[in-house]
């Protein structure tokens, strides 16, 4: 066939078929996106329970190792600490400030538009 | 504008659009749709880009995975499947890039003809003929020609996906064409070896 014309050779190109996908490329696809399982826990929570899990441990080896008294000692000690913490000036200023910006950062909008929803009247 | 068998339709876009609304607001379903509409599509421009058939299976996959995820940041009333061809585009650049980086192989422009894995086959079928001179043109070449199959005339959407200027869409598709002319014009054997 001669493609020496434009229209010729356009027109080939064109009706060139696509190439064949592997088998099974759309279902492994679909398997990745569609119906991928989304996962139940976030990950955020999951290390939250983590902590306070290694937290009760540690707490319950405590009561079982020392006693109630070592055990009401080193709770006694936490809270002071956790008290003295907070209630220093410099601390009380930098809660303060780091609540303010992110009261006025929740303002800002920085995230993309999401796409509109559309609902069809029947 | 021709309608042709590898191209896709422009009055899909309407409904492409209300798809990925409809996956937005809870039915991903509605984005199984859009990969039955595009997979061919994407993965025809991943092989012929890559010019392998296991990557291009896992840029296709990869393609869509991240359109998937960032589903939200498709903007109403831009064309599907420019997104996604896009994504497919930049993902195969990554994989280009990385394969130079670890491995010593040349991947020169091949303007000369060398043999792909295709042009191993017999001439003989036009259809054949053309493929094999398509896969032995230079990569930037390669590409611009495949959406320009893909996407019809449309340069605007060509140099969206690309990321180039129309300008150099236009001057990339005239010198495929070029290249194609002077390929296929030379006798069969000297296209195929």
């Amino acid at each position: 066939m001669n493609y020496e014309s434009d229209e010729a050779l356009e027109r080939a190109l064109l009706a060139l078929e696509l190439e064949e996908p592997p088998a099974g490329l759309r279902s492994s696809i679909l398997a990745a996106t569609v119906y991928r399982v989304p996962m139940s826990v976030k990950p955020w929570e999951i290390w939250t329970m983590g902590v306070l899990l290694a937290v009760a441990v540690w707490l319950i080896t405590l009561l079982v190792g020392g006693g109630s008294e070592n055990f009401l000692r080193t709770v006694t000690a936490l809270t002071n600490a956790a008290w003295h913490l907070v209630s220093a000036p410099n601390t009380l200023v930098w809660i303060a400030l780091g609540g303010s910006a992110a009261f006025w950062l929740s303002f800002l909008s920085l995230a993309p538009a999401p796409v509109r929803v559309l609902h069809h009247k029947r | 504008m021709l309608e042709m068998p590898g191209m896709i339709s422009s009055g899909s876009s309407v409904e492409d659009q209300e798809l990925v609304s409809r996956a937005l607001g809870g039915e991903p379903e509605a984005f199984g749709i859009l990969v039955e509409r595009y997979d061919r599509a994407v993965y025809h421009l991943a092989y012929r880009t890559m010019r392998d058939v296991e990557e291009a299976r896992d840029v296709a996959q990869e393609a869509f995975f991240k359109a998937f995820r960032s589903l939200r940041t498709f903007k109403p009333g831009a064309k599907f499947s420019t997104w996604v061809f896009s994504i497919t585009y930049h993902a195969c650049c990554d994989r280009l890039a990385r394969r130079k980086r670890y491995s010593n192989e040349e991947f020169p422009e091949r303007a000369d003809g060398a043999p792909g894995p295709e042009s191993q086959a017999i001439a003989g079928d036009e259809a054949r003929r053309l493929r094999a001179a398509i896969e032995a043109l230079p990569e930037k070449y390669r590409t611009v020609i495949t959406l320009y199959h893909l996407q019809g005339k449309q340069y605007d959407e060509i140099a969206s996906v690309l990321g180039i200027p129309i300008g150099t869409v236009k001057t990339h598709i005239f010198r495929a064409k070029e290249h194609l002319r002077k390929l296929l014009s030379e006798p069969t054997a000297e296209v195929y070896e």
